[in-house]
């Protein structure tokens, strides 16, 4: 993978915030959301000891011979605009807390962080679902320690160095604590219509996705018929369309494993059907969804032509 | 009629933007953000760690860069020995102290203001002004050699690996905007005493090379920024490098330093405050360190003045464009120029120790606008260039990104 940190176009920021990254093997695109002022290489000189690892095990994607557990291998740091060096690691599905909280007051009411240089974007704002952050390393000490591993989505981006959470802010911020963005996916598929050539509209009533098992893991499968973006499942009551990936208790062999075939229902009829996944505000402010790996190994459609092409 | 079936898999096209999305690969996707196409399967963007862990928590402090400016010793409070106030010239809101577990975040301008404090017993103040600080624990004060630390907050600005001579020791540096760091017993701590002056704009380009001996790993480094000049490491503290070009004037900064051919290669060149955009200077052959008292000069340019030894330079001529970046490609040096129009050039070895090297085109329309986006490959280079992303396999330069035209 070969990775450029950016500002992107769309944003006047200083720092770059989005990270483009192209897998040089297949020759393909994507964009990540992330605040990355430069990378570079690390020659780690030591393993890593069972005292320093303290992710929870659904957190831990690695194998035993993850390279960023065992010394000698060559990782990627990322250094960001808070002056935080951070080992890049492919198995590991969460942001470490790299963003100072340096104040966290009610500021005419509204609950704000004071984030110096906090590089998040207006575009990043709750109503996008991409702008999600998780509180972490408020000490004891402080009278909002309760914070610690909850996530919220950004209200409004003030400033350069200021944003507003709907947070309850408790007592006077002792200081100490950081921020994780926690980042959304999102991903639009073609505008399919295997009828097209027959002249005929598309229905689509069922997609089986073929995923990796998580412990807890979820998405939301969205879906625009006709050539709009017109959510099926936003405006209507067609359904939540949840992707489980985690496996279903009434088949205990899944829990056993590796990858399942998990349906997803829809009621689509239309020129094209566009899916959208991603993840909602419940399951983005749920951590053990969030922040869970996703892999996406296949989808089988189950299509039918219906009715001439209008 | 009965429902047909039909697989979309394994997914191995990533994010397409150059047709409508009706038009588009089955298995590509019209928006894709943070999960990306990887060995036949759709997979979540990578995550991040502290530098101190495998796999996170704890410990964000052993992540940033600091300096140490001070020790508890045992019963002294406030701590001493001390720096006071804090080097360098950037004394802001959002910096932080920390004495052991306890923090002292900088949360409001001041001369002096008060810091908040994660230890209910401790408290501390700091001059945004000036960067004097001070720290008193009412109860409680750390015991033995606790260090005191404090956090400049500034923007990493270089990360490089500096190739010593150890078989499988190579440690990291990392610079933010005043300072250098090494990574040492688990936090990135000062690396020697320089302070750089540079904005957030002052990327460092860095690269290894030989210094007075053969048998010396130094590491030389730029930020391009006048008052800074060119520093090399020398395993030891970092020193300030003299160019003495022969010709009355010396070489401040330069963009670009490679070594090429048993040279050091400077390349867009500050020369008495005069920038020469297209110039690469190269050393003599060996030792690029100048020693006046030797007369030793490795830079002087003028082949019939007194104490020339194959230093030089050469201009390129043929365009106006600034050098923007380079990177090898197996034993050829391709660079790379930019400024709104672009081009791709070689910096020819010719084997003449007169004059060593030469400028020759690969492209006229193609180069690059950014020096850090170069990433070299077995047999090509990538580049971002103004309007897409180049990709030089030396013959040719051609845009990679006809899938993200956007």
């Amino acid at each position: 993978m070969a990775y450029w940190s950016y500002p992107s176009g769309a944003v006047s920021g200083t720092y770059p915030n989005q990270v483009l990254t192209y897998n040089y093997k297949n020759g393909t695109w994507a964009l990540l959301d992330d605040s990355i002022t430069f990378f570079g290489y690390f020659q780690q000189q030591s393993d890593i000891t069972w005292q320093q690892l303290t992710l929870q095990w659904q957190q831990e994607n690695a194998t035993w011979a993850y390279p960023n557990l065992d010394d000698q291998n060559l990782l990627i740091l990322a250094g960001n605009q808070e002056g935080y060096v951070l080992k890049v690691a492919q198995d590991v599905s969460r942001n470490a807390g790299a963003l100072q909280i340096t104040n966290m007051a009610l500021v005419a009411g509204i609950p704000t962080l004071t984030i110096i240089n906090h590089n998040l974007q207006a575009e990043d704002i709750a109503t996008n679902m991409t702008g999600y952050i998780m509180i972490e390393n408020i000490p004891a000490t402080d009278p909002n320690v309760a914070l610690n591993g909850t996530i919220w989505p950004i209200i409004a981006v003030v400033d350069a160095n200021n944003i507003q959470l709907g947070i309850p802010i408790a007592g006077t911020y002792a200081g100490g604590g950081t921020v994780a963005r926690v980042n959304n996916i999102l991903m639009n598929s073609k505008q399919w219509n295997l009828y097209a050539k027959s002249g005929k509209n598309f229905s689509v009533n069922r997609m089986e996705f073929n995923v990796d098992a998580t412990a807890a893991g979820q998405l939301t499968v969205d879906y625009f018929p006709s050539f709009t973006n017109t959510s099926l499942i936003q405006a209507t009551n067609l359904g939540n369309n949840i992707l489980d990936t985690a496996p279903y208790p009434i088949y205990p062999l899944e829990a056993e494993q590796d990858q399942l075939w998990h349906p997803v229902y829809f009621s689509a009829v239309g020129e094209t059907v566009q899916i959208s996944i991603y993840m909602n505000d419940t399951q983005m402010r749920n951590p053990n969804i969030s922040q869970t790996d996703i892999q996406i190994n296949g989808i089988l459609l189950y299509v039918e032509p219906l009715g001439r092409l209008q | 009629m009965p429902l047909e079936r039909f697989l979309i898999g394994p997914p191995n096209s990533g994010l397409q933007q150059n047709l409508k999305p009706f038009l588009i690969m089955d298995d590509a996707w019209a928006q894709l953000a943070n999960m990306y196409s990887w060995r036949g399967r759709m997979r979540k963007r990578f995550g991040t760690i502290y530098s101190s862990q495998g796999s996170l928590i704890a410990d964000p402090l052993a992540s940033r860069v600091k300096i140490q400016i001070g020790t508890y010793a045992v019963q002294t409070n406030p701590p001493g020995p001390a720096i006071n106030p804090v080097p360098g010239t950037v004394f802001a809101v959002g910096q932080l102290f920390s004495v052991g577990a306890d923090i002292f975040t900088v949360y409001q301008t001041g001369t002096p203001a008060t810091m908040k404090s994660s230890n209910p017993n401790a408290s501390g103040t700091y001059n945004t002004t000036t960067g004097a600080w001070a720290i008193t624990y009412a109860s409680g004060a750390p015991v033995g050699t606790t260090p005191v630390y404090w956090y400049p907050s500034t923007p990493i600005m270089g990360i490089e690996t500096y190739q010593s001579a150890a078989i499988n020791d190579n440690p990291t540096f990392v610079w933010d905007t005043q300072f250098s760091y090494q990574y040492v017993g688990g936090q990135w701590v000062q690396l020697g005493t320089a302070v750089w002056s540079g904005t957030d704009s002052n990327f460092f380009w860095s690269t290894n090379y030989r210094g007075s001996s053969a048998a010396n790993a130094y590491m030389f480094t730029t930020n391009n920024n006048i008052p800074d000049g060119i520093k090399y490491w020398d395993g030891m503290a970092w020193n300030n490098m003299s160019i003495s070009t022969g010709s009355g004037t010396t070489m401040q900064t330069a963009l670009l330093i490679v070594p090429f051919h048993n040279r050091l290669v400077f390349l867009n060149t500050t020369e008495g405050g005069v920038n020469f955009p297209t110039r690469a200077r190269y050393s003599a052959i060996g030792n690029p360190i100048e020693n006046a008292g030797t007369s030793y000069f490795p830079w002087y340019s003028n082949p019939n003045a007194a104490n020339w030894i194959g230093g030089g330079f050469e201009d390129n001529i043929q365009t106006q464009q600034p050098i923007r970046s380079l990177r090898f490609l197996r034993d050829r040096l391709i660079v790379f120029f930019g400024s709104g129009t672009e081009s791709c050039w070689e910096l020819v070895y010719t084997g003449n120790q007169i004059l060593p090297f030469r400028w020759q085109q690969i492209n006229g329309e193609q180069g690059s606008e950014a020096t850090f986006s170069t990433i070299p490959f077995d047999d090509h280079i990538l580049t971002f260039g103004n309007v897409g992303i180049h990709s030089c396999t030396g013959a040719q330069v051609q845009r990679i990104d006809d899938l993200i035209p956007n």
